[in-house]
């Protein structure tokens, strides 16, 4: 993490309003700060391996590449960064598909308490990767 | 439509409906708390102007699924007039320019709220599922205008095409590509039958979708 517990973030979504609104959210939630926006997952990717965050809050649902296989794609090239699943769907099929790949979801939220601490959380898992 | 599909439709549709208002209601009730928060006049504007757009968002959330659930009161109300079709098409495609072609002209009668969310509704259709470019060809034939929407694209399952116009199915390229409600050509549908017309798709030879639109003509 970039300070004390500061925890960098690239926020992805299609969704310019999510964007702008995740990026106001973190802002004013302490300890986070929004390094960069991308639009689609291969966007994100670019946009990760060039700013190396602690962490992604990942979009799934996306045109071009999607929040799925932009996850796989981190997961091999930048394996350092964290990643949250952050949906409006969550149902069994994309718990099933994030436990696969050990990424937490989600559910999209007007409170962005409970994405907060996911962040965190997975952070924390790549700084000690034994079980919480 | 088989029952043990009907079924799954219809179990499909509540989690469909419930995600799918969860976004712009979640939207809105955060952008209204951080609107409490922030100071910065540009930024405050810029916030201010997403609420506006995600609470049209829903109440066109809510219109659709009235209209899909047959309510007639959530349809266009007024009087019909002429609308040029090649006009409203061109005028309702907000993508790259050489990604459109429409030639043959027509001139309907019809609600024009109905015509700009049937056209709206099937282009997005098309261009979320499929390639480009798209070809509109416009012509009139007896009392009718006829418009036929060729878009390419992979080939599409058998059930994907007989069932596009139900409420709630939406092809397997969708479900991983963008949410959805998949009620955007079953409305389109209610609007063309409210205007005294009707709406169809048949796959495409060669890959990807046919939509065809029929309306009464001036």
């Amino acid at each position: 993490m970039s300070t004390d517990s500061t925890v960098r973030v690239v926020v992805v979504d299609d969704e310019p309003d999510i964007r702008m609104l995740l990026d106001v959210q973190l802002k004013y939630a302490q300890g986070f700060e929004v390094v960069g926006l991308a639009a689609d997952g291969g966007q994100a990717v670019e946009l990760v391996e060039k700013l190396r965050p602690d962490a992604v809050v990942m979009d799934l649902l996306m045109p071009g590449v999607n929040g799925f296989d932009a996850i796989s794609m981190l997961q091999q090239q930048c394996p350092e960064v964290g990643i949250v699943a952050y949906s409006g769907v969550a149902g069994d099929f994309v718990r099933e598909e994030m436990d696969r790949r050990g990424v937490e979801v989600v559910l999209k939220s007007g409170d962005v308490g409970p994405l907060g601490r996911a962040l965190r959380r997975s952070v924390a898992r790549h700084h000690d990767p034994s079980p919480d | 439509m088989e029952p043990q599909d009907r079924e799954w439709l219809e179990q499909r549709a509540l989690n469909v409906i419930g995600h799918e208002l969860r976004t712009p209601v979640s939207t809105v009730r955060g952008l209204a708390e951080v609107l409490t928060r922030e100071q910065d006049p540009h930024r405050r504007d810029e916030l201010t102007a997403a609420l506006v757009r995600n609470a049209r968002r829903l109440e066109g959330l809510l219109d659709d699924l009235l209209a899909a659930a047959g309510v007639t009161t959530a349809l266009p109300s007024g009087e019909a007039e002429p609308v040029d079709l090649p006009d409203a098409i061109r005028s309702a495609w907000d993508g790259d320019r050489d990604a459109l072609v429409v030639s043959g002209t027509g001139v309907a009668v019809a609600r024009r709220g109905s015509v700009d969310r049937i056209v709206n509704a099937v282009l997005d259709n098309a261009r979320g599922y499929g390639g480009t470019p798209l070809t509109v060809s416009v012509s009139r034939a007896d009392r009718r205008v006829n418009a036929v929407l060729d878009s390419p694209g992979p080939e599409l399952a058998a059930e994907d095409v007989r069932y596009a116009l139900e409420p709630f199915w939406r092809g397997e390229r969708a479900v991983t590509a963008r949410p959805g409600l998949g009620i955007g050509l079953p409305v389109a549908g209610a609007l063309a039958a409210h205007e005294g017309g009707r709406l169809w798709v048949e796959a495409r030879p060669g890959g990807g979708l046919l939509t065809f639109l029929e309306l009464p003509a001036a």
